[in-house]
């Protein structure tokens, strides 16, 4: 399990890469990726192409970010899902919450 | 499943059209039978000249033999009746369409028994006619009538006495008897045929009846996903079920979620807390290393004051004192420290359990929405092959109303017939009378004769028109009857 954070040039838009298992061990890596960033940013992208699993504290924290970036005004994208991560995002509702790619 | 209701639907019309051939057969039958009826007027007339009671015996053995194939239709009928009875308190569609099976079977066999029946009817008139004729060769024409002498008479009187007694006689039956036994046989025949119609018409009814309330539960069941209308109590709530199954189900999901959120959050707070008891732990140790310091003080003033000797004396008791303090204060914050580092301990035990809250595995959420997903989608399967069944069966069972005109017009027969044969037995009750009167007297005249011929001929016009009518008033009200 590694997280890694990515601002982008303007400090607008703020990549979080997740690899492997994304569950409760991580939480404090994840939270340190957007509460520590440098800027601001308004737009916020959760990259899940090394997502091999979800669990319920995961989604958690998905919802932590979103209410870190400011609740129903947040815009964040999570992108790159597998079959497996997409299906636990479907049956959760995230598709109302967050933009699903 | 769908072959059974097809067939259903195709056995139901069947035993309709059987029926319809009944009817048609019984109508022949009647017309068959007034014919006859005429036939035996002019034998009687006959009877009087040429004493012919051969017709008479034929006719009584044609009764006996329509007797015994109206008793096998009668078996028939009964076991018909019996077979709807015992497909009466079944609801399963499978039980009825079988029931439906033997009915049509049965139905069948009844078809062929009225077809056999119609043949030995056709076989019995070809050889009353040809009797007819046989006898018609024999008559000797009306105006002929005034050679007969005293003896033909006499012949002619006795005959009829003969076929009188004959006809009280259980073996030999007269034209009277014939024709109440005849009307006896049609009332019995025809209402057993009512019966028929009634009873297909209530099994058709309370199939139509268990159909609209399938209907009823079906329809409430939008074949897409999500989109439910309002659900009526009586019926089948295959809809209402699911929705309760998938709202369970995300009720589940979202408080799993919630809870994990929560939990994270409470684990975020504990982090803080943890990092503010690392810092009561700075400065417990900044209390540590001030009550060393003073204690280090404190040791320095005293050895400064048993120097000074008597002077420093009060000092060094000050010192003494203030070494004590510092020990006392280095006590508690040690105490603090290990009280601190007991609460650090809990914390994190309670973090864990938070984590644990917080930890859950979506697998059998998931598991559990693709199995009612499937659910849902086999019952909308279900439902959606219903409703065409259904669609299917209501257009089977719409000949139902015809069939019901059929029983009508049976009725009307049944009435009619009864009409018919009671003037019949009234005309022939009149016609003996007059014949024994007439064979009464001692001397036949050429009037006489004529009278007698006249009469026999308008009673017979006056019946044949009562018949032509009736038969023109049925034909009017069931346009099918009419062909025939």
């Amino acid at each position: 399990m590694a997280i890694w954070a990515t601002g982008s040039a303007d400090g607008k838009e703020l990549t979080i890469k997740i690899q492997g298992r994304f569950d409760f061990s991580a939480h404090q890596e994840f939270r340190d990726a957007y509460e520590k960033a440098n800027d601001d940013p308004s737009h916020y992208i959760v990259d899940m192409r090394e997502t091999t699993y979800l669990d319920s504290s995961a989604l958690g924290m998905l919802l932590l970010l979103r209410d870190h970036a400011g609740g129903d005004n947040s815009d964040i994208q999570i992108i790159n899902c597998n079959p497996d991560v997409k299906k636990i995002l479907t049956i959760s509702n995230f598709e109302q919450l967050f933009t699903i790619k | 499943m769908p072959t059974s209701f097809a067939q259903y639907a195709l056995l139901i019309f069947g035993l309709i059209s059987g029926l319809l051939v009944g009817l048609v057969v019984f109508r022949f039958w009647l017309k068959y039978y007034s014919n006859q009826s005429t036939l035996m007027i002019k034998r009687t007339m006959s009877d009087t000249e040429s004493a012919d009671t051969v017709s008479i015996g034929m006719t009584s053995a044609q009764t006996n033999s329509v007797n015994t194939m109206t008793a096998k239709e009668g078996s028939n009928v009964t076991s018909l009746f019996e077979i709807q009875a015992n497909g009466l308190p079944e609801f399963g569609i499978e039980k009825k369409a079988k029931s439906n099976e033997t009915l049509g079977h049965s139905s069948s066999l009844e078809t062929k028994n009225i077809i056999k029946l119609r043949d030995a009817i056709s076989q019995k008139a070809k050889k009353l006619s040809n009797a007819e004729d046989a006898s018609n060769k024999g008559d000797r024409p009306i105006s002929k009538i005034d050679d007969s002498d005293v003896e033909s008479s006499d012949v002619s009187r006795s005959d009829t006495e003969n076929s009188d007694t004959e006809g009280s006689d259980a073996d030999n039956l007269g034209p009277k008897q014939n024709l109440e036994k005849m009307k006896e046989l049609i009332e019995h025949s025809l209402t057993d045929l009512e019966g028929n119609f009634e009873s297909i018409h209530n099994e058709t009814h309370r199939q139509e009846s268990l159909i609209a309330q399938l209907g009823n539960s079906t329809e409430k069941l939008d074949p897409i996903n999500d989109r439910r209308k309002p659900i009526a109590p009586a019926n089948i709530a295959v809809d209402k079920f699911m929705g309760d199954v998938n709202h369970v189900l995300t009720y589940y999901i979202n408080l799993i979620i919630s809870v994990s959120q929560q939990s994270t959050d409470t684990i975020k707070k504990i982090d803080a807390m943890i990092v503010q008891m690392d810092g009561i732990f700075d400065m417990v140790a900044d209390v540590r290393a001030i009550a060393d310091q003073t204690s280090l003080l404190a040791l320095n003033a005293a050895i400064d004051a048993v120097k000074s000797g008597d002077a420093g004396r009060g000092f060094s008791f000050v010192a003494h004192e203030v070494i004590k303090l510092s020990k006392q204060s280095e006590e508690f914050s040690h105490d603090i420290r290990t009280e601190v580092d007991a609460a650090k301990e809990t914390v994190s035990q309670a973090r864990d359990l938070v984590s644990n809250i917080a930890e859950n595995d979506l697998a059998m959420a998931v598991n559990t929405k693709a199995k009612t997903d499937k659910l849902q989608g086999k019952l909308v399967e279900l439902c959606e092959l219903l409703s065409s069944e259904l669609a299917s069966f209501e257009l089977g069972s719409c000949p139902d109303e015809e069939s019901i005109d059929h029983s009508d017009a049976t009725k009307r027969l049944v009435e009619r017939s009864k009409l018919v044969i009671s003037e019949i037995k009234e005309t022939l009750a009149l016609l003996q009378v007059k014949l024994q009167a007439l064979s009464s007297k001692d001397i036949l005249s050429d009037s006489d004769k004529l009278d007698l011929s006249q009469m026999l001929l308008s009673i017979e016009s006056l019946r044949l028109a009562k018949i032509h009518h009736i038969i023109t008033i049925s034909g009017v009200e069931t346009g099918e009857i009419s062909l025939f």
